[in-house]
């Protein structure tokens, strides 16, 4: 298992879109955002706190990009099929893939938030929690990525649900304005949706910034969606692999 | 001893393989040709255990299943990483690690030509040396059974001749091989037995020499003016070859005898009358009437 969370990190640090995605990306656009809507310290501080914990979550998602492109190429490059005539089971397989991207997620949202609190004094009033709801957000992202490369038959399907699910999140979830500004139907569908529950999990340890909800309701939101991910992905793996070997 | 048992195999309605019964012997090559689409790949796949539902058995006789090296048709490589990286990569799959990991990585660099291009992305390779990389990383852990599918498709002659000693250097260290080709004159040169497969069933198998020995000592190439009128004419059984005939026959010297007093007699001078000497390439014909020059052509 391990050499294949190797192979596919050192994969995922040589594409450069990864990098845009992930780091460039919503950096200058958490910089935009603190620029064009704050005037002075405190509202930066505010500001900063709504936009590093929305980005951190809206642009999480386009990890679900990279991980439909991987294992697409691998499915139609036949490296499924190499591998299935190795030693290496096929559980080792998923999740020695998922794994980079679990931590690139990790470290992704844990890189965007020490931003907001060394440069805009953003205060996190229980890290181990944040700590949590992060991991949480990981697992849920990976395990839906994994379930959408399964059932992906070009690389393109990536591309256009993870544009349609970031579309519909950062307009019902508060990702991009603060959720209470929003009219109520679109709350209300941004109340089912595991987005909203994720960076509400956050702005709760975020002294800077009102509103929030409770760890338990959150975790239990995720760790559900998650199962959902993993369900959907215990049901197309068959359907992938065959594809692959034949 | 691997052997083949009533391979069966369909997609849908379409038969990809015929109760296929191989036995391959350790420690030889053994070629399988055939047609495009003909099943070599998907009988390959099945001894590799990259398709796992199929009718029939796969069976190691007198041992245990032993490690394969599987080379696949296309080339199935992480291309944006390196040479190392890669033959790194299949080694660790297979437990390899630390010095002996590093060791062999530069052998097989060695072996396959690529040692100063170690360090660069497969992307940048050309088709060869991308071919090549493609059996270095099947044999990283020194597998007992390698199989090869098309090893050499479209690659020049300087890789091919890299891939060639590849092959015979695997020869002497005794290792079961599986070498599916196109090629007649490297399953002639690299292989101890062939087998021919042709819409999923195998036609013709055994060992080379003996194969070409059996064809050739029982056939005789005839060839004249309207030669086929004239031989049923006369009541001889033969096959049409090429501009002319082959005449089977169990006593060739005989039949060379019947013909020259059939041209005598017709007052003629054959065009050519000689024993029938098949290459590997005549026996498919005779066998499956289809040219494998030509369909490949218009395959590719
Ligand atoms: N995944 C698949 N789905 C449906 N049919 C398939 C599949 N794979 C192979 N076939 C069919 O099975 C038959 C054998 O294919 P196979 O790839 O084994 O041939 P081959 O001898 O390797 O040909 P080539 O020389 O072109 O590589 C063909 O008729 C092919 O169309
Ligand atoms: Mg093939």
């Amino acid at each position: 298992m391990w050499p294949l969370t190797k192979i596919e990190a050192k994969k995922q640090i040589k594409d450069k879109s990864l990098l845009f995605w992930t780091l460039l990306l919503p950096i200058v656009t958490i910089v935009i955002l603190i620029e064009l809507f704050s005037k002075n310290s405190t509202q930066k501080t505010l500001v900063a706190s709504q936009s590093i914990t929305g980005m951190s979550v809206f642009f999480s998602t386009f990890v679900i990009i990279s991980i439909v492109i991987s294992f697409v190429k691998d499915r139609e490059k036949g490296m499924v099929a190499r591998l299935a005539s190795t030693p290496l089971k096929t559980y080792s397989f998923f999740l020695g893939k998922c794994i980079p991207f679990f931590i690139i997620i990790v470290l992704q949202i844990l890189f965007l938030t020490a931003i907001g609190v060394y440069l805009y004094d953003i205060q996190i009033t229980d890290y181990a929690s944040y700590l949590i709801v992060t991991l949480l957000i990981s697992i849920w992202l990976t395990s839906w990525g994994v379930a959408i490369a399964l059932y992906a038959k070009t690389e393109n399907t990536g591309l256009v649900m993870t544009n349609i699910i970031a579309l519909v999140t950062a307009v019902t979830c508060g990702l991009w304005t603060p959720f209470e500004q929003l009219p109520g139907y679109l709350q209300t569908i941004g109340f089912i949706l595991p987005q909203y529950w994720a960076h509400q999990g956050l702005v709760q340890f975020v002294s800077t910034l009102p509103g929030g909800e409770g760890l338990g309701t959150v975790a239990l939101v995720l760790i559900g969606y998650s199962v959902l991910g993993f369900a959907l992905s215990l049901v197309g793996y068959r359907g992938y692999i065959k594809m692959a070997r034949s | 001893m691997l052997q083949v048992e009533k391979v069966s195999k369909s997609y849908g309605t379409n038969k990809a393989l015929n109760n296929v019964l191989l036995t391959i012997p350790k420690g030889t090559c053994y070629g399988l040709i055939g047609p495009n689409g003909s099943g070599k790949s998907t009988l390959i796949k099945i001894i590799s255990r990259i398709i796992r539902s199929y009718e029939g058995k796969i069976k190691y006789i007198g041992g245990s299943k032993g490690t394969l090296g599987y080379v696949p048709q296309d080339i199935s490589l992480e291309e944006t990483l390196t040479a190392r990286t890669n033959l790194e990569f299949f080694g660790q799959i297979h437990g390899l690690k630390g010095s002996p990991l590093k060791k062999k990585a530069e052998r097989i660099l060695k072996d396959i030509g690529l040692l100063d291009r170690a360090d660069d992305i497969v992307e940048s390779f050309s088709g060869g040396m991308k071919r090549r990389l493609n059996i270095g990383c099947a044999l990283m852990h020194d597998p007992e059974l390698i199989i090869l599918d098309e090893p050499t498709v479209g690659v020049d002659p300087q890789s091919r001749r890299y891939i060639f000693n590849i092959v015979n250097q695997l020869k002497q260290q005794e290792k079961t091989m599986i070498y599916v080709s196109h090629y007649m004159e490297e399953i002639e040169n690299l292989c101890d037995y062939v087998a021919f497969i042709d819409k999923g069933n195998i036609v013709e198998k055994g060992e080379i020499k003996e194969l070409l020995n059996r064809y050739a000592n029982t056939a005789v190439y005839f060839e004249a003016e309207d030669s086929a009128k004239l031989l049923s004419k006369e009541n001889f059984t033969f096959a049409p070859y090429k501009t002319g005939v082959i005449i089977q026959t169990n006593d060739p010297l005989k039949t060379f005898t019947e013909l020259v007093k059939l041209s005598r007699d017709h007052e003629f001078i054959p065009e050519q009358l000689s024993l029938f000497k098949p290459r590997l390439e005549d026996l498919f014909f005779q066998l499956t009437g289809t040219d494998l020059r030509d369909q490949n052509e218009k395959g590719k």
